[in-house]
């Protein structure tokens, strides 16, 4: 009876394993096969999504949105901003921000997509009606007053893999709005450098590259325990090769002679490269630094009073947690932004993130409504400046003049995410985010970061042209990516100038492999065309 | 007739043991045989916006993306890495836990053994993200080992432990062996306990010091587990041997400074295959690898059965 009972156990225990892998493992994902059709009797009363109800009474839809951005400051969906989002829309975000660059890859490849998906990335393979709903598709029936700029609307069909749109990308603005814009400059990497240390070694001169090391060479003397120059993860050392007349983090590079080039390809890239080799040989950046990718790991040498110059991104918004995080392990440490010290910097950008609505989206039709909120002059304006009338007024010329209030948070950005938190910008222009991050802005500190905007210029006809990435040369621009992690770490760091040739000859060597060649070819075509379509 | 009816009896005596052999056979066919149809795309111009159906529908390229491999810029240094760094760790990850194994066995005081054991194979149950953080703390410029190194006057700069590429390979396999020597003792242990005392007592009478008795009855008598360990060791070569850590390593502790060292054919398959979306491409390199392995398996039992007498099938 004992042998008995035991055997049945055993069989029992058996069978609820067998069975648990199995079902886990043969898990399918029947919301990714819909399609646009099988929606249409899907509603917000009918959808799946989970329902609650929220302040006002109406039904909220939770949707799930994963950021493709590691560096996200927030992951809750709370705030002044989000709360009042979510009483105009009746839509609550939950957020998973990505671990690393890959991990949107990885869903993409096991087509477990959340209801929204927030990139910069992928763009391509995420326009599909593999994946994603077209918003076209979803415009037509569930929100047909929803009118997308003209721009915008190209912009995605240009990398879409049929005739439809899926997705609208943020922040984008064309150079005349720029040059309008009354202060800050547009997105892009600077440095930032200890104020109060500078004016302790006396203020030296510090307006060229030329400058830049030498006055690395002071620090490293004085203050010999600090890294001259710290490297914010992704940034590395985008801002001096933008000064050196380099590609400053672009991919492409637009030459005289109107060709288009990969940035390996330009003149000055060596230039930049033997720049960063003295930089790197005379011990005024390091190798740690520059191989952490993690942008928020990097920050902590900033923070810790590691290093005397910090490359990141220029931002007020940067600027303050600079300070603010610093002053708290030593309250005299000041940051300021560094003036741009030789060329200015360019952008090849056709906008910046793309909101994708997938396949397993819970329920679409709440989801375009979103989105459309989202782009809409109200939605953009609230999810970077907040309530109107409450956190801002606009003046007489249409600019967002901000309260007290919201003034006195922004000098503790911790405090400015928690209580109104300004990161759900999925539908606004370059500009609308420019206003909101500037406006409220010290002189002192505004003028040094508008200097970054003479002579910046945007050129979005090549990211419009930019390959699709199951293209040859789109292959041959991810695989050129790949390799340069490695081969432009190694030059850099190059221990004399025999081994900095040949490695640089090497890397050459290794991109006419992967053929280069033949991708310069074909940017320098498809811009003229891009050029000629689109009337830019 | 009568034979079908003996069969069926003896199942039905077997069942409870029978339901477990037949639970793996059917974990292997859901997640190991059934998945194989997925290697047709290696030898196809299939794109992942084309569905499951598009692995059969889209266009036959034959040898493509093997020869896409294979005059790849950095196949050669691929190779080299992946085979070095499993090479590296099967000399020196296989025989540490069997000479552990004897050492501890051979130890009087069994607390200090089992004190010793239990904290030899804890690490095996870190894991590499662990690790690799812990890495970090302690290997970094500002890391304790490089601040005790620099403090004692012993080096003048910090050594790069995560970032020279020529330290990579012997980070790797160090760390291997730390985090796996005590585990696989456990193993070998298991197969010293099996050894009969009367051969010890015998050869004690015979005059044999505790070096003989271990090179002529300890060995011997656990030289199946070593075999068997061993082969099971080589087919898994390229994934890391007995650890199988080569992928967790390279992709937690690589960087664009050691890249050049670190990196293997499993995360250029990650890399290439789910990063940049070129499933096909990925599917004939993750191919190359399977089939140098599959051989690798088959002329260790060969060569095992030569030697030995003994082999895995």
């Amino acid at each position: 009876m004992k042998a008995r009972t035991k055997k049945l156990t055993a069989l029992l225990l058996t069978g609820c394993i067998a069975s648990t892998g199995l079902l886990s493992g043969c898990q399918s994902n029947n919301e990714s096969q819909k399609t646009a059709s099988d929606v249409s009797g899907t509603s917000a009363a009918s959808g799946d999504g989970k329902k609650e109800s929220s302040d006002n009474g109406t039904e909220t839809t939770e949707l799930d949105i994963f950021i493709d951005m590691n560096w996200w400051p927030v992951d809750t969906f709370t705030g002044i901003i989000p709360e009042e989002i979510e009483k105009k829309t009746g839509v609550k975000l939950n957020l998973t921000i990505a671990a690393d660059d890959n991990q949107l890859g990885l869903m993409i490849a096991s087509k477990e997509l959340p209801d929204l998906v927030f990139t910069t990335k992928d763009l391509d393979r995420l326009s599909s009606s593999e994946f994603c709903y077209s918003y076209n598709e979803l415009i037509e029936q569930y929100a047909p007053d929803f009118e997308p700029e003209e721009l915008l609307v190209n912009i995605a069909k240009s990398f879409s893999t049929d005739d439809n749109y899926y997705t609208l990308l943020n922040c984008l603005s064309t150079n005349e709005e720029w040059e309008q814009a009354p202060a800050g400059a547009p997105g892009q990497a600077c440095i930032y450098y200890r104020k109060d240390i500078y004016e302790a070694m006396g203020s030296p001169k510090l307006e060229t590259t030329e400058d830049l090391m030498d006055v690395c060479a002071k620090v490293q003397e004085e203050y010999p325990d600090m890294v001259p120059l710290g490297l914010g993860g992704f940034w590395k050392l985008q801002p001096i090769s933008a000064w050196l007349g380099a590609s400053g983090g672009n991919t492409y590079q637009m030459q005289e002679d109107g060709s288009v080039v990969h940035y390996t390809s330009a003149p000055e890239y060596k230039e930049y490269l033997q720049y960063a080799n003295e930089m790197a040989q005379k011990g005024y950046i390091t190798a740690e630094a520059y191989a952490n990718e993690n942008e928020n790991d990097s920050h902590q040498q900033a923070y810790s009073g590691s290093c005397f110059l910090y490359t990141w991104y220029l931002s007020p918004s940067s600027l303050q947690t600079l300070n603010t995080e610093s002053q708290k392990i030593n309250p005299d440490a000041q940051w300021a932004v560094l003036q741009p010290l030789g060329q200015a910097n360019y952008n090849t950008t056709k906008g910046w993130a793309g909101t994708f609505i997938s396949k397993s989206c819970k329920n679409p039709e709440k989801a375009i409504q979103f989105v459309q909120y989202m782009f809409s002059e109200e939605g953009r304006h609230l999810s970077k400046w907040g309530r109107e009338g409450i956190e801002y007024t606009l003046d007489e010329q249409g600019l967002p003049v901000f309260s007290d209030e919201w003034k006195e948070t922004k000098k503790d950005p911790d405090a400015m995410n928690e209580k109104y938190n300004q990161y759900f910008y999925l539908g606004v222009t370059g500009v609308d985010e420019l206003l909101g991050d500037y406006m409220d802005m010290a002189e002192e500190d505004l003028a040094d970061c508008t200097a970054y905007k003479d002579g910046y210029v945007n050129y979005p006809e090549i990211a419009i042209a930019t390959p699709v990435s199951s293209s040859d040369e789109g292959v041959i621009e991810a695989k050129l990516k790949e390799m340069l992690k490695a081969e432009e770490a190694k030059v850099i760091f190059s221990s004399d100038e025999e081994e900095f040739e040949k490695n640089y000859a090497n890397l050459q060597e290794n991109a006419k492999k992967i053929g280069v060649d033949q991708l310069n070819e074909y940017m320098t075509e498809k811009v003229k065309e891009v050029k000629a379509e689109y009337g830019l | 007739m009568k034979k079908r009816e003996t069969w069926g009896k003896e199942f039905r005596k077997q069942l409870p043991l029978q339901i477990f052999v037949l639970s793996g056979i059917v974990y292997l066919l859901i997640f190991n045989f059934i998945p194989m149809f997925g290697i047709i795309m290696g030898f196809k111009d299939y794109d992942i916006v084309m569905g499951v159906e598009g692995i059969f529908t889209s266009e036959w390229v034959g040898l493509k993306y093997f020869r896409e491999f294979v005059n790849d810029y950095n196949f050669a240094n691929l190779v080299k890495n992946t085979v070095g760094i499993s090479l590296l760790k099967l000399i020196f990850t296989f025989p540490i836990p069997i000479i552990f194994a004897v050492m501890l066995n051979e130890m009087k005081c069994l607390r200090f053994k089992k004190l010793v054991q239990t904290c030899s194979y804890l690490p095996h149950f870190i894991s590499w993200v662990i690790i690799s953080g812990i890495s970090f703390q302690f290997l970094s410029s500002g890391g304790i080992i490089n601040t005790l190194l620099m403090s004692l006057g012993l080096i003048g700069q910090p050594i790069g432990f995560l970032t020279d590429p020529d330290l990579y390979w012997g980070f790797a396999v160090l760390s291997d062996v730390w985090k796996e020597m005590g585990w696989w003792t456990i193993v070998f242990l298991a197969a010293i306990v099996g050894v009969s005392q009367d051969l010890y007592e015998a050869a004690q009478i015979d005059g044999a010091g505790r070096l003989q008795r271990i090179w002529h009855i300890t060995l011997p008598c656990i030289k199946p587990t070593i075999v068997v360990v061993l082969i099971l060791a080589l087919g898994n070569l390229f994934g890391g041997g007995l650890s199988g850590s080569n992928f967790e390593q390279s992709y937690l502790m690589g960087n664009s400074m050691n890249k050049e060292t670190s990196q293997i054919i499993q995360t250029y398959v990650f890399e290439v295959g789910l990063a940049q979306g070129r499933y096909a491409y990925a599917t004939a390199v993750g191919l190359i690898q399977s089939a140098i392995s599959l051989v690798l398996i088959f002329s260790s039992n060969f060569f095992s059965k030569k030697v030995s007498g003994m082999g895995l099938f």
